[in-house]
């Protein structure tokens, strides 16, 4: 089998300063392996975000890794200096958030706030960069990509917020894409339709996806690989297929008996 | 019958600023809907539907265009807002984040406490006051500590259980979910239905629930009523409409509750001079 993408090897994040906090991940490991999409699910509270947000480093302050690795095609994100993690952050690995009207720049328009990425990120042109901008519009499924890139946020309806955050995240040609609930703020006609995008991006991108969400229908129709996270610890980790028709753990089964 | 609506309408005007025209949109459109004590509606739709308006209009919130509402039996349009507020007491509205909607610098005992205000005879009667506050903690299933709290110190599905304590404060006949639960992970969501099935038998509910999602719907609903840019263009017996489900837009959204499958978005058109259709077994469609 090929190295994986990304391995997270018994990662433990603390609140700083706290003589015995309770960890709030806990000896954390899985693999995310390429062109995979892997579902991390669990309550609220349970770890998933804290997962999601210590692969990019971008945990608050207030909270440590006091152990453990997280290897990114075999080299250690957390023994990276800060300028080589910037370059990793939004060009191999990004991230795209729950509610996307606090994720964007509201001062912004789509087009400005995705001409950043690329500036940060591609040796390009300004005029390749609006093109560009453009063509990652049209990739994302907005209907007039030229109206959307001079709009603000608050222009948009929440599925086309969500289709321009995607549409950043993609900017820079990215290896693996973190989705923390990508989906849980939108209505369930665009869920499905923002599903959609996820398989044919893996399929055009060459794209992973590492999924964050408490919704197992849509592990069962999007995900290749599922890991359980409760109180920040793994609980039960597999094949989709596997996990949900036989699984093991009592929380799994909760999960499982929740969807409605 | 508790509530009915007879052609309910609401626009809205709007600015075009680039011509300065005026014109509305209509938000409801043509709405009717008749509600029998302990037989709970849900109203399904996307989000810009008109869900939210209707249901603000029914609580009399803002005023219909056009249309009446009755409530028990009472036409509420002409009331003014004083000889409204008896009828307020019985109909009661839990929102969908309960962190907007619960007052920051109340600890949950005042937030509860607030609600008998409506209730002139409660007035100075600290004891009853006490013990009400009591009863309806204890039903949501909420520990007494959480009383002195305030609602940051509480997690989600608490703050949610708190927001429906203070809708059943004062005994409501009709109780307005919406989107109640679309903030809260499926286990807390799980609970949250679950109590609401508990509480229609101990408070003798009648529950308007308002969601986008078919399948949270289903779990909650006597019958559903499919909305579509401001008129109903469904509506049905919850299982009949699982079941055999009529209108094209209707089937999209079974389709991607239950089955997580977009449909190529299709405009639905609008017979501007159709009307809802029986089609036997209270099964309606708009043709």
């Amino acid at each position: 089998m090929s190295e994986p993408l990304l391995s997270l090897r018994d990662v433990t994040a603390e609140v700083d300063g706290v003589n015995e906090s309770p960890s709030l991940i806990h000896r954390v490991s899985f693999d995310v392996t390429a062109l995979k999409i892997v579902a991390l699910v669990g309550g609220s509270g349970s770890g998933k975000t804290t997962t999601g947000l210590s692969i990019l480093r971008l945990l608050p302050v207030a909270l440590r890794i006091t152990s453990g690795k997280i290897l990114f095609h075999g080299e250690d994100l957390f023994a990276l200096p800060g300028h080589r993690m910037r370059q990793i952050r939004g060009k191999d690995i990004s991230m795209i958030f729950q509610e996307p009207l606090n994720a964007l720049n509201p001062l912004l328009t789509i087009g400005q706030q995705i001409n950043e990425v690329l500036i940060c990120h591609m040796p390009l042109t300004a005029k390749q960069r609006r093109e560009r901008v453009l063509e990652l519009l049209n990739i994302v499924g907005m209907a007039e990509p030229q109206r959307v890139a001079q709009n603000y946020p608050h222009q948009l309806s929440g599925g086309m917020r969500q289709r321009a955050m995607i549409a950043q995240a993609i900017a820079a040609n990215p290896q693996l894409m973190i989705a923390d609930e990508p989906t849980s703020s939108l209505d369930v006609t665009l869920q499905a339709k923002i599903m959609d995008l996820f398989r044919e991006l893996r399929r055009s991108l060459n794209l992973s996806i590492l999924l964050i969400t408490h919704d197992l229908g849509m592990v069962r129709h999007l995900a290749d690989e599922v890991v359980v996270l409760q109180a920040g610890k793994i609980v039960e980790q597999g094949p989709v297929a596997r996990v949900l028709e036989s699984p093991r753990h009592q929380y799994t089964q909760q999960l499982i008996s929740s969807v409605f | 019958m508790l509530l009915e609506l007879k052609n309910v309408t609401k626009d809205y005007p709007i600015k075009k600023f680039i011509f300065g025209q005026k014109g509305r949109v209509r938000a409801v459109d043509n709405v009717s809907l008749t509600l029998s004590s302990g037989e709970n509606l849900s109203l399904v739709g996307e989000s810009g539907c008109g869900k939210t308006t209707l249901a603000r209009i029914i609580l009399k919130l803002i005023p219909p265009t056009s249309g009446t509402i009755c409530f028990g039996g009472r036409d509420l349009n002409p009331l003014s807002a004083r000889q409204m507020n008896p009828f307020r007491r019985h109909m009661q509205m839990v929102f969908q984040d309960p962190y907007d909607s619960l007052d920051p610098r109340y600890t949950i005992r005042r937030t509860l406490k607030e609600a008998l205000h409506l209730d002139q005879t409660l007035v100075k009667q600290t004891k009853a006051q006490e013990e009400r506050i009591q009863h309806v903690l204890r039903s949501v299933k909420l520990p007494e500590m959480m009383l002195s709290r305030y609602p940051h110190e509480l997690s989600g599905g608490e703050r949610q259980r708190v927001a429906i304590a203070r809708a059943l404060m004062m005994n409501p006949k009709l109780v307005i979910l919406d989107e109640a639960v679309s903030s809260l992970d499926v286990l807390i969501q799980r609970q949250i239905i679950d109590l609401l099935g508990d509480l229609q038998k101990t408070f003798h509910l009648t529950y308007l629930f308002i969601s986008h999602n078919l399948k949270i719907a289903r779990a909650v609903s006597h019958q559903i009523a499919v909305m579509y840019q401001g008129k109903i263009i469904e509506i049905a017996p919850t299982e009949e409409l699982f079941r055999n489900p009529l209108h094209p837009y209707t089937q999209e959204l079974l389709a991607a509750a239950v089955d997580y499958q977009a449909v190529e978005s299709k405009q639905h058109p609008i017979n501007p001079t159709g009307q809802l259709v029986d089609k036997g077994q209270g099964h309606l469609i708009f043709m």
